[in-house]
């Protein structure tokens, strides 16, 4: 499959009232380059999704819907649909309750109405379909329904990766193999959802559950697994939540954030039963074709690996301990997991090791605590002062999951 | 009886009897060879289930790692029997320390009871908020013993007495069921934080409505592992009764502000500490909401107004779970422009945050041990507790 251009192609005319609504226009299905493109102008930009020709989908608004809801929430505008693409009457009811959601995290996004024709949508298809990127969570969401799920769900844009289109065209390759040999139907979905959201500084954190699950409402199938990224005790504003990816179901569609309370070394575990699990394992930071054996998220793959006495043909193998020095953790989800594999650790015996990422640990709570008591110390316009000297991305993001405030 | 004496065999519930008589329906069983109970108004009609001992023996049997046993007729409603693993998945993942167990027992589908919502009642800014919401659907409130202020006897029936003169006034029938499973709970050291959803959602399951409102504590933004949250009290579900974690979505001072345009709810507010049947007005709880009474120029006749910004130094900061109610202040004070208001209470924060990081900065330095000596020499209440929110293993390895 071709892989779409990355960036956005701005309308000439976007229409009256621009300003005053967020508009999606012009939805269009066509066969174009061996697949079907879905594609509209929404806030005057096009955004398209270019599907395989042997995935069942129509003309529909619901696959825009994700991204331009936030468009519309940050700017506190209605957000209106053209009356020739339908939305689901489900989905229209229940983007309140979304936008309730995410309004409650960050009150700088409005919750607005929502323009639409609406109709009653026919039963879903018999299709389970599986939010897929090769990773742990995924792998292991596929494996505990793997007599259920009939579709694998890839979705560009989302997976980290700085190879562009051949790192997208690497990523679909390897999945695709992955998904004859298991007999399922890839669907690999082509995007230039990336830079539409880059163009409008939207987060790709706060958007990414709701871009998914609206993608998949799109195809229809009677189950979209979600896999969770988190556990039920580290909760946070993300934006795919167990209380939020649910409400995007429809009477046709049940959506299901999969694998809440199961921790990633427990997760890793149970891949271990099967070697063609984990010889697909795609979970590099840096690339989502392969794995580059030396970030971080590779080397606590690997060595996971390591201590349950397993290998992935698609990982380098940890061999030797200077190579946790890859592991030094740089926030609280990073500490969460290391916590996780230094109990792996002490579990089979390897002190050493746990002893190490112990200290890693802790080097972390005392430099952050230490930070954390300056910060407070020298107070908010200090902090003001440092965020001038040394910008982030997100100091100018216009969609965030918690208000500026907090930040 | 010894909770341990007899650690590895089943959490047995049996004998699960109904019994009639003036003062009520008694819904009575031996959960794990105690006697529990729940007393309900004897004109409502009540299955004769064990879904209202779920939580007593769940809890008990978690910790234990052993099989709940339901002997008898009476059943579980299939739809939350088939929950209950998910429900200790949860438990589970806040808390390793309890262990994911088998359930036995006959499974029925429960039957409604009432046509209309039951709302739980405790006349505190959550609960009159999701009445206040809800008013259209909710036919009745419910009162349980053994929540604040467990073992004063006055109390609870002042507490009761106040929230029926409130129900009638309103035009809903007031439900007080009266219990000793806090009894149960406290007798056995769990923590009634990790329990409380749970018992509210078994007594949903026994009366039966077509939806049982339990009012969220803290929003969506501010979730952390709590006996009552947005993902396990729906669970609680059966085929009768749709329970409903409600009003995650509004901040406290957004409650407090919706309820204040409706003088008779605002007048009857029972927030304090310190009792359930007045407000003492001095302590944090009671502060933090005389606050946004005070920047809203509204009193409350339930509560004494307090003099600020100067009486919001009571305020105590004292973890995770009191830091979001200062936050959320700060915004009210800034949508509301209360500069001076404010200003202290970023101070307030600032003090926390600072006292905090420092906390925060020693335990680092200084390890796991320093935290085991500091535990032993300065035992808190919560280190007696065979369970609580969080895994009593601490530590990383």
């Amino acid at each position: 499959m071709e892989a779409p251009d990355d960036s956005t192609d701005t309308m000439c005319d976007a229409g009256p009232g621009v300003r005053d609504a967020v508009y999606i226009r012009d939805v269009r299905l066509v066969a174009r380059d061996g697949c079907f493109e879905l594609s509209a102008s929404v806030d005057g930009d096009m955004l398209r999704f270019r599907f395989p020709r042997d995935a069942s989908l129509e003309a529909r608004a619901e696959a825009f819907v994700g991204p331009a809801l936030f468009e519309a929430m940050v700017r506190n505008v209605p957000l209106v649909i053209d009356d020739r693409a339908p939305l689901s009457r489900a989905l229209h009811t229940r983007l309140n309750d979304i936008q309730r959601m995410f309004a409650t995290w960050n009150g700088e996004l409005a919750v607005v109405p929502i323009e639409a024709r609406q109709f009653d949508e026919p039963p879903g298809t018999d299709e389970v379909l599986a939010a897929f990127s090769g990773g742990v969570d995924s792998t292991y969401t596929y494996a505990a329904h793997r007599d259920q799920v009939t579709q694998l769900l890839l979705i560009e844009g989302f997976a980290a990766g700085r190879g562009g289109a051949r790192d997208w065209e690497g990523n679909v390759a390897a999945r695709t193999r992955f998904a004859r040999a298991e007999g399922r139907q890839l669907i690999a979905v082509g995007s230039n959802i990336r830079g539409w959201l880059a163009k409008r500084e939207l987060s790709l954190l706060l958007t990414h559950g709701a871009i998914m699950c609206s993608i998949a409402a799109t195809l229809y199938p009677s189950r979209f697994l979600v896999p969770a990224s988190f556990t039920a005790d580290e909760l946070a504003p993300w934006g795919s939540h167990p209380l939020v990816d649910p409400l995007w179901s429809t009477p046709a569609t049940e959506v299901i954030h999969h694998g809440l309370t199961e921790a990633r070394v427990e997760k890793t575990r149970v891949l271990c039963a099967d070697q063609r699990l984990l010889d697909q394992l795609q979970v590099c930071w840096f690339a989502g074709s392969m794995n580059c054996g030396e970030c971080g998220k590779c080397m606590r793959t690997a060595l996971t690996l390591h201590l349950l006495g397993a290998r992935s043909a698609n990982l380098k193998p940890y061999t030797h301990r200077s190579q946790l020095a890859l592991l030094q953790p740089t926030d609280l989800a990073h500490v969460h997991l290391l916590i996780e594999i230094a109990r792996l650790a002490t579990e089979v015996r390897r002190h050493d090791i746990a002893d190490t990422l112990r200290a890693y640990v802790r080097r972390f709570r005392v430099l952050q605590a230490s930070g954390d008591l300056l910060r407070e110390l020298a107070g908010a316009r200090a902090l003001r002062l440092w965020h001038r000297a040394r910008p982030h991305a997100w100091h100018k993001a216009r969609g965030l999951l918690r208000p500026r405030t907090d930040l | 009886m010894n909770p341990a004496a007899d650690a590895s065999s089943s959490v047995v519930i049996e004998h699960v009897d109904l019994r009639h008589s003036k003062d009520g329906r008694t819904l009575s069983a031996l959960v794990d060879g105690e006697h529990v109970w729940f007393r309900f108004p004897a004109d409502l009609q009540i299955e004769p289930r064990a879904d209202v001992f779920l939580p007593a023996a769940l809890f008990e049997a978690m910790i234990r790692d052993a099989p709940i046993v339901v002997r008898g007729e009476a059943g579980i409603s299939a739809r939350l029997a088939a929950a209950l693993a998910s429900l200790q998945a949860i438990f589970h993942c806040w808390n390793t320390d309890l262990k994911v167990v088998p359930l036995e027992a006959m499974t029925v589908t429960a039957t409604r009871n009432l046509p209309g919502a039951i709302c739980c009642f405790s006349g505190g800014v959550d609960s009159t908020y999701s009445f206040a919401r809800h008013r259209d659907q909710i036919s009745h409130l419910l009162v349980v013993q053994g929540f604040d202020n467990w073992k004063s006897e006055r109390d609870w029936k002042q507490s009761a007495a106040e929230r029926g003169r409130l129900a009638e006034a309103q035009g809903v029938r007031l439900i007080a069921v009266e219990s000793n499973v806090r009894a149960f709970i406290e007798q056995r050291r769990i923590y009634w934080g990790l329990v409380l959803g749970s018992v509210l959602g078994g007594i949903g399951a026994a009366l039966a409505p077509a939806r049982f409102f339990i009012p969220a504590s803290w929003t969506w933004r501010d979730l952390h592992p709590y006996g009552s949250h947005p993902l396990t009290d729906p669970l609680w579900s059966t085929e009768a009764t749709e329970v409903v974690h409600d009003g995650a979505d509004t901040s406290r001072s957004r409650k407090i502000a919706f309820i204040a345009d409706q003088p008779s709810l605002l007048d009857q507010l029972q927030v304090c500490w310190n009792s359930t049947a007045h407000n003492c007005g001095k302590c944090p709880k009671c502060i933090r909401t005389s606050a946004v009474l005070h920047m809203l120029g509204r009193t409350s006749a339930n509560l004494p107004p307090g003099n600020f910004p100067n009486d919001l130094r009571r305020l105590a900061v004292d973890g995770t779970a009191t830091l979001p109610y200062v936050e959320d202040l700060i915004s009210y004070a800034t949508a509301c422009g209360a500069e001076d208001m404010k200003r202290k209470l970023i101070s307030i924060r600032r003090r926390y945050r600072v006292r905090s990081a420092f906390d925060e900065f020693a335990k680092a330095l200084l390890g796991d041990s320093a935290r085991r000596i500091k535990q032993r020499v300065m035992r808190r209440e919560w280190q007696t507790y065979r369970a609580a929110l969080h895994s009593s293993r601490t530590g990383i390895a």
